[in-house]
């Protein structure tokens, strides 16, 4: 299943000015695995995730991307970086004026997916995340779960490479947040890799997957390092 | 791009009262750039009327020798800043001044051709040759005076004529340009205000398309499109409202310039004038919404 690493952080340090939000990190995740990042408030968590996304630079050190220097990419190409990345976030960002099947859509046009090809995709992803009969159902009509699944649906729609989930639990009941984790398994499972930030403990000693701990911008831990 | 199309449909919705007032902005630049349009036409041919009208009339001594007539005609016939020669006999004379006093017979009846001198008129291709073409026929013998009809504003020699006529030229084209620029200034400056205005209550929406990888273009597409379609529908707008107004003014402009052809003559010709016009507005108004809306995205990229 493994077929070399997808995402690599190489010594990398991130400062805002005299706040050092991540500090010397180094790990790399293969592709197709599924890793939680976890660590208190203001660890580094979702630095992390912007590093990968290219919402950011690194201060010091690398983040390769597949392979790619992300420390190098000009800004015009950090879009088509993104085309291959999945998003999933607390606050789930779904445009609030489209529909369900508009806003995977959206996503789809983005990515430069022919129309023909569309309605099997939305269809395909939609029952994948169980929200097929929501369809045409505008986000306000949507519950907090609902929305979440509508969230991976859009990032699942574009075929990534990987899908970053930011805290994807954080707005929702105990329940909800359970299967909204269950999906992102089953998700993996069809060979997309997955990182997940999340402080929730309890999901990450359910799931046992590869953890990576951070505390006050250092790695502390990971589970998968031999 | 059916999607961007889709979107833009969905943000003209979303604000009409905007949409609104940005296609009204540029209605009545188009409007007034319409009728500037209209009359730096007419001001050109009413120039060129002016220019090209039987403006200098040679009146011929009582008893003239007929070869010298025949010599000053042929003269005046090879020279090349000359056009449209006739002879006015004494007959025809007493014929122009018995139509132009229709209005009261008694006056034509009073008088008889002997009175009447006879005389060579034309018209100089261009005005500024008239005053040296006037000075050389002065000094022909059978040549009595020399009358210039060109007359506004009670100007008393003919180079305050020439100079006049250039004058209002310049006014109208000059001002009337001016004028237009610095209503598409203010339309230009209103589309920014509004684009940047729909930006500001687009921005989570940017945010997430970009977090998803949407492209520059990908965003900025729908943003231009909007932008292109109020300055089509104002352009639109101005053009029809400036032809109404035209086309009810016409008949009173026609009756007070008289035969002067400040107009096209036929519909088809007038349609085919308003046309250049509107397709001219249409290509400036889509270059002001371009520049503007991507002045508008640039300053809302900046602050982000």
């Amino acid at each position: 299943m493994h077929q070399g690493p997808i995402v690599v952080f190489k010594f990398v340090s991130k400062s805002y000015g005299v706040i050092k939000a991540i500090s010397d990190i180094d790990f790399s995740i293969n592709k197709g695995e599924f890793v939680y990042l976890t660590g208190a408030s203001g660890a580094g968590k979702t630095t992390i995730l912007k590093l990968i996304l290219g919402e950011t630079k690194p201060t010091t050190g690398h983040v390769f991307f597949d392979g790619q220097d992300l420390a190098l990419a000009k800004a015009k190409e950090i879009p088509f970086i993104r085309q291959n990345i999945g998003v999933v976030f607390q606050d789930f960002k779904i445009l609030g004026e489209r529909t369900a099947k508009e806003n995977i859509e959206v996503a789809l046009a983005v990515k430069g997916v022919k129309e023909l090809e569309w309605s099997e995709r939305i269809k395909h992803v939609l029952k994948l995340v169980g929200i097929s009969r929501r369809s045409t159902a505008f986000p306000a009509q949507l519950s907090g779960g609902e929305l979440q699944r509508l969230s991976l649906a859009r990032a699942v729609a574009l075929a990534p490479k990987i899908v970053l989930a930011d805290e994807p639990t954080g707005n929702l009941d105990w329940e909800t947040a359970t299967s909204i984790v269950e999906l992102l398994h089953k998700i993996n499972k069809e060979g997309i890799t997955i990182i997940m930030a999340t402080h929730n403990r309890v999901i990450i000693d359910k799931m046992k997957r590869r953890t990576i701990v951070l505390k006050d911008g250092k790695l502390v831990s990971d589970s998968g390092k031999k | 791009m059916n999607l961007a199309f889709k979107t833009t449909i969905n943000y003209l919705k979303r604000s009409p009262f905007q949409a609104l007032a940005a296609i009204l902005v540029m209605g009545l630049t188009f409007f007034v750039a319409t009728l500037i349009s209209i009359a730096i036409y007419s001001s050109g041919k009413l120039l060129n009327y002016l220019e090209t009208t039987p403006q200098v009339i040679v009146f011929l001594k009582n008893d003239p020798n007929e070869n010298a007539i025949s010599n000053l005609r042929s003269a005046l016939e090879n020279d090349n800043r000359i056009k449209d020669l006739r002879f006015v006999s004494k007959e025809e004379a007493l014929n122009i001044y018995k139509k132009a006093t229709s209005d009261n017979p008694l006056l034509g009846e009073l008088v008889s051709p002997s009175i009447f001198p006879a005389s060579l008129e034309f018209s100089v291709k261009n005005l500024s040759d008239t005053l040296p073409i006037i000075e050389e026929v002065k000094k022909e013998p059978v040549v009595e005076s020399v009358g210039f009809t060109a007359n506004l504003s009670g100007e008393k020699s003919l180079g305050e004529v020439i100079q006049r006529l250039k004058e209002i030229t310049v006014y109208i084209r000059v001002g009337g340009a001016g004028f237009a620029l610095f209503l598409a200034g203010i339309s230009f400056l209103v589309l920014t205000v509004v684009i940047s205005m729909r930006l500001n209550s687009r921005k989570e929406e940017i945010e997430i398309l970009e977090l998803i990888g949407a492209t520059g273009a990908f965003i900025k597409t729908p943003i231009v499109l909007e932008s292109i379609t109020y300055a089509i529908f104002g352009v639109i707008t101005g053009w029809i409202f400036a032809v109404i107004l035209l086309l009810y003014s016409t008949p009173t402009i026609l009756i007070y310039f008289g035969k002067i052809p400040i107009l096209p003559s036929n519909a088809l010709a007038l349609f085919g004038l308003l046309g250049i016009i509107l397709l001219g507005e249409l290509i400036v108004g889509i270059i002001i919404a371009i520049l503007g809306s991507l002045i508008a995205i640039g300053r809302a990229s900046a602050r982000r």
